[in-house]
């Protein structure tokens, strides 16, 4: 469902936003039985398996005194050599790690490893945003105790200065700037606490983006809640 | 007898600081909204093509440019990063990891958008020969400023380079044979031509401090105020998680915006003023890159 919009920005030039629905979500909690908390989530033609482990024991490269050590580990479908400058593009650890150490009580858990395995299974666009999402809902079913809940959200900058929320991989591809978010709710309160982009843009962009990103996450939080119900039988 | 400052510092930073960020200074006596001094040498490595260095703050970054030659795929050159870093892999805290992570991030970001060079302009002969630029991040000291450090050593590199002029001595060749470079004729001159620049990005690093009002009702501490502070040292890198990394060039062109996750959110308002000292940050750097070129050339 699209739904064209016209704003105006801060010089008096109206510009489309195209408002563009998220994906449809579709998840599976505990699907991995060894794990402590797992789930196999697909939005749209994107599919991302997580799995989580822990609190558990820990090397002592891997422990730390004060809190939980963190390990966020990204298995893309093709494994592709250190030095590829495209392989960076996709790789979700540093923003998953940076997100899950701000929203995860670690400081209950000192001494231990919780660690975090991210697998991609398909990528038809945005799949950073739902390897975030899908690292959230791990982590929930795990019971791992969190300040926040988080999810990602990916907004596509096209080369007409349009913004499309949750791209497939065909508009990905063809557009100018990619941004990926980490949007945290608190008290109802929709924030915007990590992000990272690809390609070029100009800083107007990037706000219209986060506004738009801030607005569907709240889609996302409502899944997670109808997914936690399920799960503990509630709805 | 160490002072009372050098103690609160080990027993509690977070407090350390906060009597600093309260009056909008740091530790070091510069000002939140001021950066470390940058400075910039151009060509230190002589048996390299391009080569600088850069120091800012405590950290310190050489980066040098081997050109190769190679055969052009899909209409463009290559380069090839390699980070290597004077950082003992297992002493080097979690932190300066992840800034080393970051930095390589953020040069293959940089490079895949064509941000400094165009790759396509490293093709000399259609088809058959374009540059590869093999270039080394040498990093020998961090105290933050990891990535700033090295973009600008990077994007110094390469305006020093010097490319040969090189041609195919036999231009004309057999159609149906497929082309090999190895067998290739190839006539190199002594003259040296510089590559054209495609933009000057300016990598910042900004950490924020929430700071909570003192006084007034409770209306008036929910609506606390987000202290940007300009490039942060390692300790106060370590000590406030949510550093955010923005690279920008000329005319508001932003390449990157990167924060790996904090508690806080980052609402639109700091993110403004977070770009707009990138911005000025990027005009005074691209002026230091500029000066350095002008001594090189005399």
């Amino acid at each position: 469902m699209d739904t064209e919009m016209s704003s105006n920005t801060n010089d008096g030039e109206t510009s489309a936003v195209s408002m563009t629905k998220l994906r449809t979500l579709r998840a599976q909690l505990s699907v991995l039985h060894r794990a402590d908390g797992s789930v196999a989530l697909q939005q749209g033609g994107t599919v991302v398996w997580a799995a989580v482990y822990g609190p558990g024991d820990s090397t002592a490269s891997k422990r730390l005194n004060d809190r939980a050590f963190i390990d966020v580990l990204f298995k893309p479908k093709v494994a592709r050599p250190v030095n590829d400058i495209g392989a960076t593009k996709e790789n979700v650890s540093p923003l998953l790690r940076g997100t899950c150490e701000s929203m995860v009580d670690i400081r209950r858990h000192p001494r231990t490893l919780i660690e975090l395995v991210v697998q991609e299974l398909t990528d038809d666009g945005g799949l950073r945003a739902v390897c975030l999402t899908a690292g959230c809902l791990a982590l929930l079913d795990a019971g791992i105790p969190m300040t926040a809940v988080f999810c990602g959200v990916s907004v596509a900058l096209m080369p007409d200065d349009r913004l499309v929320l949750d791209p497939p991989l065909k508009e990905q591809k063809m557009a100018t700037a990619l941004f990926t978010f980490a949007l945290k709710s608190a008290e109802s309160e929709v924030e915007m606490i990590s992000c990272d982009t690809n390609g070029r843009f100009q800083f107007d962009h990037f706000k219209r983006a986060v506004s738009l990103a801030i607005e569907a996450a709240a889609e996302v939080f409502l899944f997670y809640r109808e997914m936690m119900q399920r799960k503990l039988s509630l709805g | 007898m160490a002072s009372p400052a050098d103690l609160l510092r080990v027993c509690d930073p977070g407090e350390y600081y906060r009597s600093f960020l309260e009056r909008d200074l740091l530790p070091d006596g510069r000002a939140t909204s001021e950066f470390r001094p940058l400075s910039l040498q151009l060509g230190v490595i002589s048996s390299a093509y391009g080569s600088a260095m850069v120091r800012q703050g405590g950290a310190c970054v050489v980066v040098s440019v081997q050109p190769e030659v190679s055969v052009p795929i899909d209409g463009s050159g290559f380069i090839v990063v390699n980070v290597d870093s004077s950082l003992d892999a297992t002493d080097a805290s979690l932190s300066m990891q992840a800034q080393l992570e970051d930095t390589v991030a953020c040069l293959h970001s940089l490079i895949d958008d064509d941000a400094i060079v165009n790759r396509k302009s490293l093709v000399v002969v259609a088809e058959k020969i374009a540059w590869t630029l093999y270039v080394e991040v040498l990093v020998l000291s961090v105290d933050g400023g990891l990535t700033d450090a090295t973009v600008s050593a990077l994007v110094g590199a390469l305006a020093d380079l010097r490319l040969p002029s090189i041609s195919l001595k036999d231009e004309a060749t057999d159609d149906d044979r497929p082309f090999e470079l190895s067998k290739a004729a190839l006539v190199i001159s002594d003259a040296r031509h510089r590559l054209e620049l495609v933009d000057y990005p300016v990598s910042s690093t900004f950490v924020f401090h929430k700071a909570t009002c003192a006084d007034g009702d409770a209306k008036k501490r929910k609506r606390a105020v987000m202290r940007c502070i300009c490039d942060p040292s390692e300790q106060l890198l370590a000590l406030m998680t949510g550093a955010c990394n923005v690279v920008v060039g000329r005319q508001g062109q932003v390449y990157r915006v990167n924060r790996g996750g904090g508690g806080e959110g980052v609402s639109i308002s700091t993110l403004d003023t977070v770009v707009s000292l990138a911005a000025k940050r990027q005009q005074s750097v691209e002026l230091v890159i500029e000066q350095a070129l002008r001594m090189r050339a005399d």
